[in-house]
């Protein structure tokens, strides 16, 4: 993501720009609009990582609740989802083998153990892609404030030049 | 979206890089605290959905009654105590969440604060920042 250039004095500045300050407005603009499509972008991203966290989470609970169970006898009385508003009944005898969903319509089976770290693992993995999304997002809203700022200070610069050349042209005439 | 750092016109006012990075600081400070502002609120109805749920297992159910407890998608059934236990144990985990949350919230608070100070001090009415 490239840096936004900050201005330090407008009128060098602008001596160095090509085009008046119309056009300086105009591309500065666009670059605007590039940084606030990649912030929509990754704020897209950043809410997919956070229904995740929840999503693993609870199968790190399930997790914990059947290694609790494994050495007891009971059955695990549950109600599973079969769809929206739909549960159905399911007993569970005590087991240490999970199935873990895979996605891309695959499913392996592991042990507890095995299933609990590569839970955690795809857990940490979340966290950090969250923590590098989130500082990316702090990185692209400087850029837009800097943007901001700069055609701001472009435009009052073009606004106070205008005003000195028609007092200036007033003068003459008179 | 909240309206950050706006440098208004007539003003000869010079803006140095110092400003433009506390502006900058403001405006991301002011984004961080919209979104843990949004957590708070959805960990404290949490909160209050455990504390509806321990008072229901107490006054609606038969002491031998077995309590559905959602884990995930899956209702699993336990004894009364532990599910009491659960949900004691998960209003605790939320709890010390949002304590959390809340101090980072304040300490946002307080940077937004003297940054407001700072700009409004060099640039007055030139300038507006409102969280």
């Amino acid at each position: 993501i490239p840096e936004a250039q900050f201005v330090e004095d407008v009128d060098a500045f602008m001596a160095k720009e090509s085009g008046g300050a119309k056009d300086v407005i105009k591309r500065l603009d666009e670059w605007l609009s590039k940084y606030r499509f990649m912030e929509s972008h990754l704020h897209a991203t950043r809410t997919k990582l956070k229904h995740q966290v929840p999503d693993i989470k609870n199968c790190l609970d399930i997790i914990a609740e059947m290694k609790v169970r494994q050495d007891s006898t009971e059955d695990l009385e549950t109600r599973y989802m079969l769809s929206d508003q739909v549960y159905v009944k399911a007993t569970i005898p005590p087991s240490n083998k999970v199935c873990l969903w895979l996605g891309a319509n695959v499913m392996l089976e592991y042990d507890l153990e095995s299933a609990e770290a590569l839970l955690n693992k795809n857990l940490g993995n979340a966290h950090t892609k969250l923590t590098q999304v989130l500082s990316d997002l702090d990185y692209l809203r400087t850029q837009c404030t800097t943007t901001e700022v700069t055609i701001a200070r472009v435009y009052n610069w073009d606004v106070r030049k205008r005003r000195a050349e028609a007092v200036n042209a007033g003068g003459v005439k008179a | 979206m909240a309206s950050l750092g706006n440098v208004q016109s007539d003003s000869e006012e010079h803006i140095t890089y110092d400003d433009q990075q506390k502006i900058n600081k403001f405006a991301c400070c002011n984004t961080r605290l919209d979104d843990i502002k949004k957590d708070l609120e959805t960990k404290e109805t949490e909160l209050n959905n455990l504390g509806d749920a321990e008072d229901e297992i107490m006054i609606a159910l038969d002491t031998d009654e077995k309590v559905p407890f959602l884990v995930g998608e899956v209702f699993v059934y336990k004894t009364q105590e532990s599910a009491t236990e659960a949900l004691a144990k998960e209003k605790e985990i939320i709890t010390v969440e949002i304590a959390r949350l809340k101090l980072k919230a304040a300490e946002f608070e307080s940077s937004m604060g003297q940054l407001k100070a700072d700009l409004y001090a060099k640039f007055g009415n030139n300038i507006n920042l409102e969280a």
